[in-house]
């Protein structure tokens, strides 16, 4: 790490002075309205060909060799902005852009350079700012990042109402969720309807597929970079809504006009307070709802410092009465200061806390009969990171990350007939470390290059037992425990070093058209333990261990990419392959809750996932959207599953095809579509049964696993927003309707279909009852109305 | 838990929904099904066999009638009892008076001509604990009770890990078997993992002698009511069978989080192939308790 710094810093230096007839112009691009920054806008110099676009924090930095030029500054959906710039030594220029004046192009698909698509060197990344993810139709009315990006080529979820979301054939935990740089480690309320990100407080979300650059590790599949807010540094803002599941308000204000802001966000579910009336006595102290809470300031000192802290809370609570019951969520904050040490020299260093908790209390009399569980996965992170923008046509960054968990799996107590027992399981610890070198590079005019290299380390830590397994008695029993070791605190117990290389190249072929092509190496050192169809908030993370190896994957991926008529449309065909190593996987009948030997009952297999993926938009005009098709399988061999061959994930779908569609029907009215088909995905069925001691026990003959397909899914959905008009956008209050149906024709599109055992008891003697069911977990058609409103 | 909050935020929201279908499961391999579970009770001992079936036929599976059934008992001495046919799969050996196949930690093989075919398997009979006492209480505001009469059974584990116990209740004589009512107790409580040892028998478990309704809710005793109920030793293999049949059998009611289907691995075995029959077989120590509910 120390290393990689002086010697990135160093070859910086010397380019530096080889640099010297150069001038630089750098700054910052924000939005005039409310003074947030924007993320990659263009400035380019016009005739030239020289350009460059703003980053994370809408910094930019320019540096051309000195003279006269006319300096442009884009961002979709606002007005260009050109200015004579006289460059005979560096400045500094900041910019702050007005919205375009036509409301028809707030929907955008993308918020980029118009022909981004095709110029980047970037693939496999998907972008949605919340103007776009506000207009598309939702479940009850509900404004949701999560579910917006399921509407994206090659992202899937094994069904309404699961957890998280699998990209390019990769499990839940393989993406990285991060808010404000800190890791989510569950991104979904009420299991999985809704995610744990406040449509008020986000900015817009990035989603890196494949062809990550080496600045993002630690998940295999993909970086989901949600960013939220700064908050209005130019007026007081207020932002609230009344939605069907959630009521909402945000508070953002200057606390410094231009110089600092802050942003409040809250909202509340009140499914508890609308369903009361309707519990009985037994149900009557039922409290069952989720919040979250959201904060961000930040302090510009100088036009060379700036700092941000950002927090997050967020909760889950279900609870039948007392304080009994159980709750989950995330805490987040994150410390970021921004300072350039040179024109050209960016630097970003951030300090993260995350912590995710579970907690479950029951017991009538506690000091009787009781059940005590809460568990944590806690962690600590420092990241430093660089950009040195030596020229237009080369860009360095270099950075690295260190990274210290805490897990607690589990700290119980279980109380029986009034004796106390503690069944706690051993905490365990872990670092992280890591370190990159990245170099974007544009060359003859036509090639544009990324690549770069990271190194990861992990250090499984000590101060707790370490278990040794022996072979398993049959193959598919658990691995027997062969031996207890004691480890000291802070010793290292098992370590890996990786190296990730990342390469992304793009040739232009012309003005409208490129092709692209990407490497990563991707490795993941810590791991969800979980078994069911749809995650548990109850399932526990847990490090690589001496035990469990760290997960590993490589993806190719190739890719053309146009764009038509002005890039009014733009077209991208992507085509992946993928190859994953020691995935987790369970013993049939594994016992993964509360299992201090849980380590016996995980199974290590190999992983291939290929797809091909296509998407057509329509940026501009009064009809917008896009189109999207996936064709893709992802399967996975693991010994002792299956007779050792090759079968498909819980979550494959074959053919995925979504729609999303705009129409600006006044200057008003939106009216906004979605269509959803995908293949069924398969599930394993029990195809007999034998009697054992009064029971019909279902048996799975042949042993095949995901042998049966679910129906297919698919669904239409509709959403129709009322704006305020324009001639009274000069009101303080400003009120919008938004009125949606979910599941236009009412399809039970089944998320299951299992066997199960008829109600009623089975006669002496007689046969049990048996059927198969299928479950659907929307199984009609859900309207909506929210009211949204702005007040300034 | 995570069954009733789906279920309970489904219900308020009154769009989840379930059908019946009819599904084509194309099974064509029968497999031998040995239900080989004994007690040394001085009571008749049964061993079925059968076939395996496919999984919606809804019948009871033709027996196998031409075997050869023996359990002989190998420590602490040599002792042979021959299983004879009585009807359709059912082997029995009826012991004399105040006979039985052995006391606890008496061992045993089990061996199965059939046709041209021999399977074998063994047995400890384990240690199985007192029940203390078998008690009926008025419950009222309890969660997930209905006010009325319950029974707890009061029993302790033993010291030492791995003591593994079944209970099978009999409500006037009727054999609760429902999906929900299989209780399976690893040294007093749900799983191997807890690490618990020595303990009464946790809450749930002591509740789970109760009858059940159709939704999986106790139903509460009637005055009058006689409520018996046994306490089995298990075998280790037998619980981890049981523990895979229970979880696969009420894997339906998990909704959208159902774990994957998974056999529960028998540990009877054709001698010649190694392979696998379907079953197990397992020899009990037995305690038993019996309630008759008050007014």
């Amino acid at each position: 790490m120390k290393y990689l710094l002086t010697a990135g810093l160093s070859l910086a230096c010397s380019l530096l002075l080889l640099a010297q007839e150069n001038a630089t112009v750098r700054g910052y691009v924000r939005d005039a309205a409310n003074g947030e920054s924007l993320i990659g806008a263009t400035l380019y110099l016009e005739g030239t060909g020289k350009g460059t676009v703003t980053n994370e924090y809408g910094f930019y930095s320019l540096t051309v060799p000195s003279g006269d030029y006319t300096l442009v500054v884009t961002y979709l959906g606002y007005a260009e902005q050109r200015v004579p710039l006289a460059l005979n030594g560096n400045q500094t220029r900041d910019f702050a852009l007005g919205e375009a004046g036509s409301v028809l192009e707030e929907v955008v698909v993308t918020a980029t350079e118009e022909d981004d698509n095709v110029s980047t060197v970037q693939m496999s990344v998907e972008r949605l700012d919340m103007g776009t993810i506000e207009k598309l139709p939702s479940l009850l009315g509900e404004v949701d990042v999560l579910r917006s990006i399921q509407l994206l080529p090659g992202v899937t979820s094994v069904g309404e109402g699961a957890a998280g979301f699998n990209v390019r054939g990769g499990s839940i935990d393989q993406n990285l969720v991060i808010l404000d740089e800190a890791p989510v480690f569950n991104s979904s309320h009420l299991f999985g309807f809704f995610s744990v990100f406040n449509p008020d407080a986000v900015k817009g979300v990035k989603l890196y597929k494949g062809g990550i650059p080496a600045r993002y590790g630690g998940r295999l599949s993909s970086i989901l970079d949600v960013r939220m807010k700064e908050g209005n540094n130019q007026q007081l803002e207020v932002q609230g809504g009344i939605g069907t599941i959630f009521s909402r308000l945000s508070v953002e204000a200057p606390l410094v006009k231009d110089k600092s802001s802050f942003l409040l966000a809250g909202r509340r579910s009140y499914i508890d307070v609308l369903a009361a009336p309707f519990l009985n006595d037994e149900l009557a102290d039922t409290r069952l709802n989720f919040y979250d809470l959201t904060l961000k300031t930040n302090y510009r000192f100088s036009d060379r410092d700036q700092v941000f802290l950002s927090g997050y809370r967020g909760r889950d609570i279900f609870s039948p009465g007392g304080d009994q019951g159980f709750s989950w969520g995330n805490v987040t904050g994150t410390l970021r200061w921004n300072h350039l040490f040179s024109d050209k020299l960016f630097s970003n260093l951030t300090l993260y806390y995350s912590d995710y908790d579970y907690a479950i209390k029951f017991g009538d009399q506690p000091e009787q009969d009781a059940f005590n569980w809460d568990a944590s996965i806690v962690n600590l992170s420092l990241k430093p990171e660089f950009s040195f923008y030596l020229t237009p046509d080369n860009v360095l960054r270099f950075g690295g990350q260190a990274i210290h968990y805490r897990f607690e799996p589990a700290n119980a107590v279980a109380v029986s007939a009034g004796e106390e027992i503690d069944i706690s399981l051993s905490r365990q610890w872990a670092v992280e470390s890591s370190a990159y070198l990245e170099n974007e590079l544009n060359l003859f005019d036509r090639l544009k290059l990324n690549y770069g290299l990271r190194l990861s380390h992990f250090a499984y830590l000590g101060g707790r037992n370490v278990y040794t397994f022996g072979e398993p008695l049959r193959r598919g029993l658990p691995r027997p425990l062969s031996g207890v070791g004691r480890s000291e605190s802070g010793e290292i117990i098992s370590d890996w070093l990786y190296l990730e290389p990342r390469a992304a190249a793009q040739l232009t072929l012309n003005p409208t058209s490129s092709v692209k092509a990407s490497y990563q190496r991707t490795v993941q050192y810590i791991h969800l333990l979980s078994n069911t169809t749809a995650s548990i908030p109850l399932d526990i993370w847990t490090p690589s261990t001496n035990n469990i190896d760290p997960q590993r994957a490589n993806q190719y991926a190739v890719g053309y990419f146009r764009n038509f008529s002005d890039n009014a449309y733009e077209l991208s065909l992507e085509g992946y392959y993928k190859q994953l190593y020691d995935l987790i996987d369970y013993i049939d009948g594994a016992d993964l809750i509360l299992n201090e030997l849980v380590e016996g009952q995980v199974l290590a297999g190999r992983g291939r996932a290929y797809g091909l993926e296509f998407q057509l938009k329509k940026t501009e005009g009064r009809a917008s959207g896009w189109l999207s098709y996936t064709l893709a399988r992802t399967e996975r061999l693991v010994e002792g599953i299956n007779n050792n061959a090759w079968y498909p994930n819980r979550f494959d779908q074959t053919h995925n095809l979504n729609l999303s569609a705009f129409y600006e029907l006044s200057d008003r009215v939106t009216l906004s579509s979605t269509f959803v088909y995908n293949t069924g995905t398969p599930t394993t069925l029990a195809n007999s049964g034998y009697y054992q001691l009064g029971y019909f026990i279902p048996h799975n003959g042949g042993n095949a696993r995901n042998n049966f397909r679910i129906p297919d899914y698919h669904r239409l959905d509709f959403s129709l927003t009322l704006d305020p008009a324009k001639d009274k956008s000069g009101r303080r209050w400003q009120g919008q309707w938004v009125f949606g149906v979910y599941n236009l024709y009412a399809r039970r599109n089944p998320f299951t279909v299992y066997g199960t055992q008829v109600d009623g008891r089975a006669p002496a003697g007689g046969p049990v009852e048996t059927e198969a069911i299928k479950l659907s977990v929307v199984g009609s058609i859900i309207p909506s109305v929210s009211y949204n409103f702005t007040f300034q | 838990m995570m069954r009733t909050a789906t279920l309970l935020f489904l219900a308020l929201l009154g769009f989840g929904c379930t059908d019946v279908i009819d599904l084509e499961t194309n099974f064509q391999d029968p497999q031998l099904v040995v239900d080989a579970w004994l007690t040394n009770e001085p009571v008749p001992q049964e061993i079925r066999l059968s076939l395996s079936q496919d999984y919606y036929d809804n019948r009871l599976p033709p027996g196998l009638t031409n075997a050869e059934v023996v359990v002989c008992r190998t420590a602490p001495d040599n002792r042979c009892f021959t299983f004879f046919h009585q009807d359709s799969g059912r082997y029995v050996w009826t012991p004399g008076p105040a006979d039985s196949l052995g006391a606890v930690g008496a061992e045993f093989v089990l061996a199965i001509q059939l046709e041209d075919a021999t399977y074998g398997s063994q047995a400890t009979i384990r240690r199985v604990p007192e029940i203390d006492s078998l008690v009926v209480r008025y419950e009222e505001n309890q969660l997930g009770f209905e006010d009325g009469r319950y029974a707890q059974l009061y029993a302790r584990d033993f010291p030492g890990t791995g003591d593994v116990y079944l209970t099978r209740s009999y409500l006037n004589d009727t054999l609760l078997n429902r999906p929900f009512e299989l209780n399976l107790i690893y040294d007093g409580t749900f799983d191997a993992g807890s690490r618990t040892d020595g303990l009464v028998f946790i809450a749930p478990i002591r509740q789970n002698v109760n009858p059940r309704d159709d939704g999986g809710a106790f139903v509460p005793l009637q005055p009058g009511d006689t409520l018996r109920v046994d306490l089995w030793s298990l075998a280790p293999e037998a619980y981890f069978f049981l523990g895979v049949a229970r979880d696969q059998l009420q894997n339906g009611a998990n909704g959208i989080f159902q774990i994957p289907v998974a056999n529960a691995p028998g540990n009877i075995y054709n001698l010649a192939t190694e392979e696998s029959a379907l079953g197990m077989f397992n020899i009990a120590g037995v305690s038993t308790a019996v309630r008759v509910v008050e007014e």
